[in-house]
């Protein structure tokens, strides 16, 4: 709560939990207001763990005076934390991470489709509130401006992102991998519908079936659904592929698992950035992708990127030749880490500073 | 040094590629939308079309109306006849006033018509809208119970882990390569193999036989060099892959679990080396009297395991490895293989410790040197008894 006379910046989430990115980009970006001067983070629901660190939105924000300036982290519909936003006639910055379509959880979870669509809704009404807009992509800023948002400065969300490559790998992991007799092909992502593994899976039904190559594809990532999951787990076995839906790991393992990897994959049909990518550059793991959302612009020329539209026989075609082209896995590894370095150079700290300095 | 490809053409000739596979029929007919078929009937998704597609589709064909305009000049004047184009401009520019109020009437009148479907629009979207925030903010409470409960659940598997992990034989995941292991400690025992002969050939006209930790596969091969249909588990996943390409039947599981998962009174034979010291206490004894249930009358048990009545075995053995070990003394075990109602129970001493390692008896036949040698036997008996013993138990 702030209860001096000090301008406060403070931020504002649907959810703060541990392990979540947009929470803990939160901490990140109230390390560094904090040198501006007070700086919280409010969240409509707070993990018990967090209480203490978050503070929850509606018992908390009691502010003695309208002097402050609001963060608001966009992803998901919140009627109680969109009603407290439009209530309140304190400055509003937005920092948008897109929000999915909902189309594409309809056949799986109709009520968040739901909040998903209200969400979109919600981030329309709060327009004439916003000062100005943080997008993490182009993509996503291109998205707010359709909508009428001015002032949207693109900071790409890599302030909280940890460096796996200084955590030390799982060494059992490693052990098991390298002893696998078939070449490990990863995709970090939570199982979600608009990541579409099935597309994975059928490449690789692909690549297996009419190819002749024979890949173990990790699907590494959060299951959220259970009837997504139990979908992907009947598609695997009923086309008889090497993939395993591996879950959560933690560091470690990722780290090994990044580590052993001989491609990443993602058949993303909508991202605003895409970290697990710039986690691939940083591993010099060669990229598979499809040119959907923000992917091309995260991944540069660090990717062979596959046209949206093209089914999954080209994937296949293409994780084929990456396995296969020596010369291709070099130089995606090195256009890696020259975009990696391309993307530290954008100074997201500075383009955040910015955006808030010019509206306290 | 290679020149760095161009991934755009590189992604024309992968194109190219995968037409050139469709023609040569190396992919079949329609594969990608076989595959499209096969995952949407997974899915179950055939389903009407949803409302936000229907509202997309609705906003589309409203900023259509918005936009349309009446127009004179969109009125053709064409004609097939010769000259009939010109007569067609003539009546237009006469009748063009009256053209004109026309057009202005249906425009005000199509005004009219898109203004009341934009408010019915904003109606039924102002309708759904507090219905949508209702429900939303009931299934926002309602999710939030649930990931309370969730995490409740969570805390309690995760103190359900310590106690699992803090169990004796508890598994254990080494970080060091099994290889590794075997080369610091493994070691042959001499005359084991023939001894593992004699005692597969036991098993002859017992199959099928299950072996609860097939290790190397070296049991089951003995089996099979008898003719005596086997099958094994093993928690080692590459202790399975590796019996499997020497074109055994094996398959991962837990020994306990994969005992209990048998018909009742189906089995032959059942081996158990390098088990029974490595279960939790309960399911130790508890698996002598599985074993009873699961043979069929005549059966065979083998368990082969660690002898804590030797002392040399706690000296050397025993400590090494990740794992728990729970030594069964034999006199206890076979107690239990009697009280499960086997009709016939046999020790047999395994692993023997090499003679010049235990304490020499002196020579001389005078009474000091038998009362010397008679104190150093029972020491022998004691401190260098095997190291393992086998029982194979008749049901």
């Amino acid at each position: 709560m702030t209860t001096n006379g000090t301008t406060g910046i403070h931020q504002v989430l649907v959810a703060a939990s541990p392990g979540d990115a947009i929470t803990n980009l939160a901490f990140a970006i109230r390390d560094l207001l904090r040198t501006l001067g007070p700086s919280e983070i409010y969240a409509r629901h707070v993990h018990d763990d967090l209480r203490g660190d978050v503070r929850s939105l509606l018992d908390d924000y009691h502010p003695p005076h309208e002097r402050n300036v609001l963060m608001f982290h966009g992803s998901i519909g919140q009627p109680d934390l969109h009603a407290f936003l439009l209530g309140r006639h304190e400055p509003l910055v937005l920092v948008y991470h897109n929000i999915t379509p909902a189309k594409f959880f309809e056949p799986y979870n109709p009520a968040f489709a739901q909040l998903l669509t209200l969400g979109r809704r919600e981030l329309a009404e709060l327009r004439p509130r916003v000062v100005a807009s943080i997008a993490d992509s182009e993509y996503n800023a291109r998205e707010l401006r359709e909508l009428g948002f001015d002032d949207v400065r693109v900071a790409p969300p890599l302030l909280a992102r940890r460096d796996l490559t200084t955590v030390t790998p799982r060494a059992s992991t490693i052990n098991h991998l390298e002893h696998l007799d078939a070449p490990v092909l990863l995709c970090v992502a939570q199982l979600l519908p608009h990541k579409r593994p099935d597309y994975l899976v059928k490449a690789m039904h692909v690549a297996e079936t009419y190819l002749g190559i024979r890949n173990l594809l990790l699907l590494v990532g959060a299951h959220r659904m259970d009837a997504y999951t139990n979908a992907i787990r009947a598609q695997v076995r009923e086309l008889h592929v090497l993939v395993h839906l591996v879950g959560s790991v933690d560091d470690e393992d990722l780290a090994a698992f990044f580590r052993t990897a001989s491609a990443f994959l993602t058949a993303s049909e909508h991202e605003g950035f895409c970290i697990p990518l710039v986690e691939a550059m940083d591993f010099g793991v060669p990229i598979v992708a499809r040119a959907c959302g923000a992917v091309p612009e995260t991944a540069g020329d660090a990717a062979l990127l596959v046209p949206p539209h093209h089914g999954p026989a080209l994937f296949a075609e293409a994780v084929a030749e990456v396995m296969d082209n020596t010369t291709l896995r070099t130089t995606l590894a090195e256009s890696g880490y020259a975009r990696r370095r391309e993307l530290d150079a954008m100074r997201p700290e500075a383009t955040i500073l910015d955006s808030v300095l010019a509206v306290v | 040094v290679p020149e760095s490809p161009d991934l755009d053409e590189l992604l024309a000739t992968l194109r190219a590629r995968v037409e050139e596979r469709r023609r040569d029929a190396e992919y079949p007919p329609g594969l990608e939308d076989d595959l499209d078929k096969h995952y949407r009937h997974i899915v179950g998704a055939h389903r009407p079309p949803s409302t936000a597609s229907l509202l997309d589709e609705l906003d589309g064909v409203r900023a259509e109306l918005n936009n349309f305009a009446f127009r004179s000049d969109d009125i053709s004047v064409e004609s097939r006849i010769p000259g009939g184009a010109t007569v067609h401009r003539a009546v237009a520019k006469t009748t063009s006033r009256q053209i004109q109020g026309v057009l202005e009437q249906a425009q005000r009148h199509a005004n009219l018509v898109s203004r009341t479907i934009t408010l019915m629009a904003a109606v039924s979207d102002s309708i759904a809208d507090t219905y949508d925030r209702s429900v939303m903010q009931q299934l926002d409470d309602l999710q939030l119970r649930l990931a309370e409960h969730e995490r409740e659940l969570h805390r309690t598997l995760v103190r359900l882990d310590d106690v699992i992990a803090a169990a004796p034989g508890a598994p254990v995941e080494p970080w060091y390569s099994s290889a590794a292991f075997e080369e610091r400690f493994g070691r042959d025992v001499a005359g084991a193999h023939e001894q593992d002969a004699e005692l597969a050939a036991q098993f002859v006209g017992c199959a099928p036989v299950l072996d609860l930790a097939i290790g190397g596969g070296e049991f089951l091969e003995l089996l099979r060099a008898c003719d005596v249909d086997g099958r094994g588990v093993d928690i080692d996943v590459g202790s399975v892959e590796s019996a499997r390409n020497r074109g055994l039947s094996a398959e991962v599981g837990e020994p306990y679990e994969a005992l209990r998962a048998v018909d009742d009174g189906t089995l032959g034979g059942i081996v158990m080396r390098n088990v029974i010291e490595f279960l939790p206490p309960q399911h130790a004894i508890d698996i002598v009297r599985l074993a009873a249930e699961k043979l069929r009358r005549g059966g065979k048990v083998l368990v082969d395991t660690v002898n804590p009545a030797s002392l040399v075995t706690h000296a050397r053995t025993l400590g090494i490895g990740a794992r728990t070990v729970r030594p069964l003394h034999p006199s206890y075990l076979a107690f239990l293989f009697g009280e499960a109602g086997f009709a016939e129970i046999v020790h047999i001493d395994r692993a023997p410790v090499a003679d010049d390692e235990s304490l020499e008896l002196i020579p001389g036949e005078d009474e000091t040197a038998k009362r010397l040698n008679a104190n150093f036997e029972r020491i022998n008996a004691l401190l260098f008894a095997p190291q393992g013993y086998a029982i194979v138990a008749t049901r």
